[in-house]
């Protein structure tokens, strides 16, 4: 396609759009004619001399828009906005401040799935809740399913039933599935209890349970949480 | 004998702002009838003010950073503690806290921890070997194996310290936090060094 062709093309099309543009733009009477007389202007002239021209439409165009632009922006509200980012901010920061005080020092819920608990919470996995007063007091018993940080890996949290408090002497079996061979507490060599602020903790699975058996006793410092309610079960099955 | 320390920021503001609230709620109770709308407006918005002030600064201290006041001669060339009239907190070092969520431990970092023995207390130790290291134990020529997710700490001042040579190695899950600087005598305002003890631990 040569240079004529493809300015009669150009021409072609743009006044098959013209009418179509000015029907959307609302155009008639003598600012029609002046703008019809721009298109051709403007695409003769640019077939023409395609550099200087194109250069100055595309910088009137664009000093239009940005002077509309400054206008439009100049009406949006924006120290309203500004206010109203603020406050949802603040809200949502209130709330994360809420949340986690609510769950560090009064009540959470945890999830617990695994073996070693099998009779009291599933194998699949319970969300139960747990609640954080107890254990900060001192005053958690025997009995209680505590939630704590594993002695082994500072990144788990295990639950336990607890055994004995400081003090106590346990009596445990070393090894169910082998025998019946039964020990007596002893962290270390020299006493028969368990030390001062430690507690010892066992599964309620004793076939399957990595606790105290293993590990000896556990600092009071580890406990998380005490469960007092399993909210719901997970079934897969 | 062991360098224990006082979460000032929990404790002092905490129970400062604990007796605002129970004036604010008696303040309520009590005159809360005889007042006019503006007074328990005021007081209202008060109430509110405070509960939001603690539990911002409860996650605060929780999650980034915290103040702590360090007492006792364990630490005794990194942190001293003064004879002077002021009152209790005042009169150790006080020392800024990072927390952190993930292991971002190294050898010879001032690290604070729940004691093993009694969860009310909290030490202020630095730590020597982390999990998998080799030690000496110290004043004896056994080599131990720190087992996995323990860490061993030791006060600065051996003399008098109670540590992980009295109660062996402890889990990393009672460590709380990092000494990064120390704030209060103004003189001394200084970041703590990180100091690893290298002629007895074996690193893996």
């Amino acid at each position: 396609m040569n240079d004529r062709n493809l300015r009669s093309c150009a021409s072609r099309f743009v006044l098959t759009t013209r009418s179509k543009m000015m029907k959307n733009l609302g155009i008639n009477g003598k600012r029609s004619r002046i703008f019809t007389a721009a298109l051709f202007c403007s695409s003769s002239v640019s077939a023409a001399a395609p550099g200087y021209a194109l250069m100055a439409a595309a910088r009137g165009r664009i000093a239009a828009f940005l002077t509309d632009a400054a206008s439009r922006l100049s009406h949006i509200p924006w120290r309203s906005i500004g206010s109203d980012a603020l406050d949802r901010a603040s809200l949502v920061v209130k709330a994360a401040c809420f949340v986690h005080v609510v769950n560090t020092y009064i009540v959470g819920i945890a999830f617990v799935r695994g073996p070693s608990m099998l009779p009291t919470i599933n194998l699949t996995g319970d969300v139960v809740a747990v609640e954080r007063i107890t254990p900060r007091r001192g005053t958690v018993e025997v009995g209680d399913v505590v939630i704590l940080i594993s002695p082994e890996n500072p990144r788990k949290t295990v639950a336990k039933r607890v055994v004995g408090l400081q003090g106590d002497a346990v009596t445990f079996l070393v090894d169910p599935i082998h025998g019946n061979a039964t020990r007596t507490v002893a962290g270390l060599a020299d006493c028969y209890k368990v030390p001062m602020g430690h507690v010892w903790v066992q599964g309620d699975n004793i076939y399957s349970s990595r606790d105290s058996r293993q590990f000896g006793p556990v600092p009071y410092g580890l406990i998380q949480g005490r469960a007092f309610c399993k909210v719901f079960a997970i079934q897969i099955y | 004998m062991s360098s224990s320390i006082s979460d000032i920021l929990s404790c002092c503001f905490g129970s400062f702002y604990f007796v605002c609230l129970v004036f604010f709620l008696m303040a309520w109770f009590f005159f809360c009838r005889n007042l006019d709308m503006e007074a328990a407006n005021f007081l209202w918005f008060s109430l509110k003010k405070s509960i939001t002030g603690i539990m911002f600064g409860l996650t605060i201290s929780d999650k980034f950073f915290t103040v702590y006041s360090v007492t006792g001669s364990s630490m005794h060339p990194t942190f001293t503690t003064s004879n002077g009239s002021f009152p209790a907190f005042l009169k150790g070092d006080i020392v800024l806290v990072e927390r952190f969520w993930d292991d971002k431990l190294s050898h010879g970092d001032v690290i604070t921890f729940k004691s093993p023995t009694d969860h009310k207390k909290e030490f202020v130790k630095r730590l020597i070997a982390l999990p998998g290291d080799w030690m000496q134990c110290p004043n004896s020529h056994d080599i131990v194996k720190i087992p996995e997710g323990h860490c061993w700490v030791e006060g600065d001042n051996r003399s008098s310290s109670l540590d992980s040579r009295h109660f062996g190695p402890i889990p990393l899950g009672l460590v709380r936090g990092r000494v990064t600087h120390i704030i209060w005598p103004l003189k001394r305002i200084s970041k703590v060094e990180r100091k690893a003890v290298m002629n007895r631990v074996y690193r893996t």
